[in-house]
């Protein structure tokens, strides 16, 4: 009993900072119906600038937001230029190819870089933990989680009580609508997919006091995330809370209760019932 | 004289048929007919996967799971029963069609289409890797090696150049059985399908039934290839046959050599591993070789993707139609282009 | 003689009542016009009987056969072919092609489909874009296409949605005597159009609908005289010229 409730703990906080990595994924699917394959190398992009940082001025990662909250917005503009732009109308297909080459060529940037040894940042509070009851709570997790729900809710209202947020939500929907209505749509795919890179990075930099970092953990989380948009909803903020939440659970209970290797098949099994019974998601039409 | 589009592609086939007949008398080295080997299996995954993408617009993101069907089975079935993988190849390829038919039947039946049936795929191929990943029977992640020996009746080759026939067969095999379905009644439904399906189940298409026949025909023969690998490699593992890695190769190929073409998986695919191979014979600089070839060789993904959106076979066409002398439907001939992600947030049909 | 018979054919989307007990007779090479304002449910029928929408009520019947539940590319087999509002050509496919898709449907082998193609091809006048993409022909050629598609289904009852909708008026001349042409080679002909001067003058008979019901039927001139399609399609105030 004590080990499914520490699943669940664990797996609450989890799902948490999933919906996190997930939110700049379903915003760039959302608005530009672009599929970035390297969205989880986004991550790890952060994940790494917090490591570099740490490394040469012992910054905790928290505070190397600083850095890398600017440096993924501008890296998320050149790529939306080079990149994205051109890709924006063809095929899915295209989206594929695009994008994994630009994962490969970030993983082994960063591995020529930092080495493709795991890497970890060691602050005051790694090893710390509250525990209630018989469950350990660890206290960098517990960081990671508030900020991540911290970020989403930020996220959610700057979609919904925020001018650049109706401009988003406009060209989420209708395209043509939106041009018709005076919204620069060019400027908001650039923008908007310069968020997208911004919380991915964001979301990489706020684990690492607890997580371990690899140059080529980016296809998981990438995967991991395109599950939690399919049964959360394309496009929808609520929807990957909700999604990261049921994928973190589940994973949780089931890593704590049998492995983490049944745990990913019964993620995928939960895929694959969603695509059966609701290929759309919970939210459909999306909160966006 | 006329050019026309089969005469070319008749003329590019007598002339790569020919190729491959003379390429090992003039090549000795061991190693180029390794890579060659590997360049020629890697285009025939490639081939395999566009006969269900690119004609037919199953862009399917679990293939990988068809190789390490068919590499297991015709191995398990070696290791433990001494069945000969001869044997054993289409014992995989059947175990392979079987689930291809049972999952595209699946996604017919709970209408999981398009983008969807996409994601679907990816979920079974990423199962069936964590299920080989803890499972006893198959050696889990550890993985089973095959011995090198010369026992040609079970599939064993001391020499290289048998592997080299072989694979040279299969290849020519999937091409011919590409080049028939083109021309064959299947073959224009699928393409009917690839682009408009329900268009085409107004016009007599009984989509669901080819797409079926499609997908197990496309898993058949990439089991064959997953056999093939087993016995040539002589190790298999999930990490190798049912990982995303193949599956990316597969796409490479077939998207950028021109997706829904015959030829375009081959040549696609040889651009990019001759690219990989050259990129690892320069001089880089010790251990950054590797890495700094990795990312070239992305980058080569990249530029080409972005600037040949009908990848190699499109160009070439626009090429040959800008040559001097009489052509016909050339220039005109379809490239797939698969399917669009807006069809992700629009999953309902529109009604009037 | 009767060749599709709708009976109390209903539709509705959750709550929305897009069809409501229709019941139509249509005759063998009969040319018969369906009109009715925007969003009054024509194309829905439409869909209702190719099979691409299921009904919520009522039966269909084909050739004295009840095909209420037959899958699409049954329907076709049995012989009845469809055109789309807007026109959907195979888009990076050739004309040649986009036809040989249809005429698989009946033919036996490949080159008996090359044969029906280029036949059909002539008659709708598109056998000089025989090898241009479906993406690069203009609006009436793509609207001819759909026809050459559906024909060469070798259907016995034809329907058309909309096929004037962009044509100038030589255009649609030309497609009125087409379709004419169609039924003298023993097709039965389904029409839905707002081009009204073509609808009538091509038309055996005419049904009006309007939210869904069936609120008129008769032959052009009756319809054109009925006060209540009058008021449904124009206001109260409007009278059709010669009625």
């Amino acid at each position: 009993m004590t080990t499914f409730i520490q699943g669940l703990t664990t797996g609450i906080l989890m799902g948490c900072i999933y919906a996190f990595f997930a939110i700049g994924f379903t915003l760039v699917l959302g608005v530009m119906k672009v599929v970035n394959f390297a969205h989880g190398t986004f991550v790890i992009m952060g994940m790494y600038i917090a490591i570099f940082i740490f490394m040469n001025y012992l910054w905790d990662p928290f505070l190397s937001l600083l850095i890398v909250v600017p440096s993924m917005f501008v890296f998320g503009l050149i790529v939306y230029y080079i990149i994205v732009k051109p890709i924006r109308e063809q095929p899915l297909s295209a989206h594929v190819i695009a994008t994994i080459g630009l994962l490969i060529i970030i993983e082994n940037v960063i591995t020529l870089i930092f080495g493709s040894q795991y890497r970890t940042i060691t602050v005051p509070y790694t090893t710390s933990a509250i525990t209630v009851g018989s469950v350990r709570i660890g206290i960098a997790r517990m960081f990671a989680a508030a900020a991540s729900l911290f970020v989403v809710g930020l996220f959610y209202l700057l979609l919904h009580r925020t001018d650049f947020g109706r401009a988003v939500r406009a060209c989420a929907d209708d395209i043509e609508g939106a041009w018709g209505l005076g919204i620069n749509v060019h400027r908001t795919f650039l923008i908007a997919f310069g968020i997208g890179s911004v919380l991915a990075g964001f979301s990489g930099a706020v684990v690492m006091p607890f997580a371990v970092a690899s140059p080529s953990g980016g296809l998981d989380i990438v995967i991991k995330t395109f599950v939690i948009v399919i049964i959360g909803g394309m496009g929808s903020v609520g929807g990957a809370l909700v999604g990261g939440l049921i994928i973190g659970i589940v994973e949780g209970i089931v890593s704590a209760l049998w492995s983490p290797a049944i745990a990913i098949a019964a993620v995928f099994m939960i895929l694959i019932i969603m695509l059966t019974i609701k290929p759309e998601g919970f939210f459909k039409k999306g909160l966006e | 004289m006329l050019l026309s589009a089969s005469l070319l592609k008749k003329t590019c086939f007598v002339l790569f048929i020919l190729a491959l007949l003379s390429a090992p008398f003039f090549i000795r080295s061991d190693y180029l007919l390794t890579v060659l080997i590997a360049a020629l299996y890697g285009a025939y995954i490639c081939v395999c996967w566009n006969l269900a993408a690119g004609y037919t617009g199953l862009f399917s993101l679990g293939h990988q799971a068809f190789l390490g069907l068919g590499a297991y089975a015709s191995t398990i079935l070696y290791v433990k029963y001494k069945i000969t993988p001869w044997m054993g190849m289409f014992v995989g390829g059947m175990i392979a069609a079987v689930f291809a038919a049972s999952i595209t039947f699946i996604c017919y039946r709970y209408r999981v289409k398009g983008m969807f049936f996409a994601v679907a795929t990816l979920a079974f191929g990423f199962l069936l890797q964590a299920l080989f990943m803890t499972w006893d029977y198959v050696n889990a992640s550890t993985g089973i090696w095959l011995t090198l020996q010369n026992k040609p009746q079970d599939f064993f080759f001391i020499a290289r150049v048998p592997y080299y026939w072989i694979i040279s067969a299969m290849l020519v095999i999937s091409l011919l059985v590409t080049y028939y379905l083109e021309r064959s009644r299947l073959g224009y439904y699928m393409v009917a399908i690839r682009e408009d399906e329900d268009v085409a189940e107004s016009l007599g298409v009984n989509s669901s039934q080819c797409k079926v026949i499609v997908m197990a025909l496309s898993a058949f023969l990439t089991a064959l290839g997953g056999t093939f690998y087993a016995q040539f490699y002589l190790y298999i593992s999930p990490a190798c046959v049912l990982s995303i890695e193949p599956l990316i190769s597969m796409q490479v190929g077939a998207l950028v050599g021109g997706s829904g073409t015959l030829f375009g998986p081959v040549i696609g695919w040889a651009f990019f591993s001759f690219l990989g191979e050259f990129l690892r014979g320069l001089p880089l600089g010790g251990t950054a070789v590797g890495v700094i070839s990795r990312i070239i060789w992305g980058l080569s993904l990249l530029i080409v993707i972005i600037f040949l959106p009908t990848g190699m076979i499109g160009l070439g066409r626009k090429l040959i139609s800008l040559l001097p002398f009489r052509h016909q439907k050339i220039a005109t001939q379809e490239i797939g282009s698969g399917i669009s992600p807006s069809h992700f947030t629009k999953n309902e049909k529109k009604e009037d | 003689m009767l060749l599709l018979e709708l009976t109390k054919l209903s539709k509705s989307f959750g709550g929305l009542q897009a069809v409501r007990g229709v019941d139509l007779k249509i005759n063998r090479d009969e040319i018969f016009g369906l009109i009715g304002p925007n969003g009054s449910g024509k194309t829905t029928i439409f869909n209702l009987i190719s099979g691409a929408l299921q009904l919520t009520g009522g039966s269909i019947k084909f050739k004295e056969e009840e095909i209420t539940h037959l899958k699409p590319h049954e329907i076709c087999k049995r012989g009845i072919a469809r055109t789309f509002q807007i026109a959907r050509p195979f888009a990076d496919v050739t004309v040649r092609k986009n036809v040989m898709i249809g005429a698989l449907n009946k033919a036996p082998s490949v080159s008996e489909a090359d044969r029906i193609t280029d036949e059909v091809l002539s008659i709708t006048n598109l056998l000089d874009k025989k090898e241009v993409n479906g993406k690069n022909l203009t609006i009436p050629e793509r609207r001819r296409l759909e026809l050459a598609r559906s024909l060469a289904t070798k259907p016995q009852l034809l329907m058309l949605d909309e096929p004037m909708a962009g044509l100038n008026p030589t255009e649609i001349e030309e497609m009125s005597e087409l379709l004419r042409h169609i039924r003298e080679m023993g097709i039965t002909i389904f029409i839905i159009e707002h081009v009204l001067q073509a609808i009538m003058s091509l038309s055996d008979r005419i049904a009006v609908l309007n939210y869904g019901e069936k609120i008129a039927e008769g032959t052009p001139e009756e319809i054109g005289a009925n006060h209540k399609v009058v008021e449904a399609y124009l206001g109260e105030e409007y009278f059709i010229a010669g009625s």
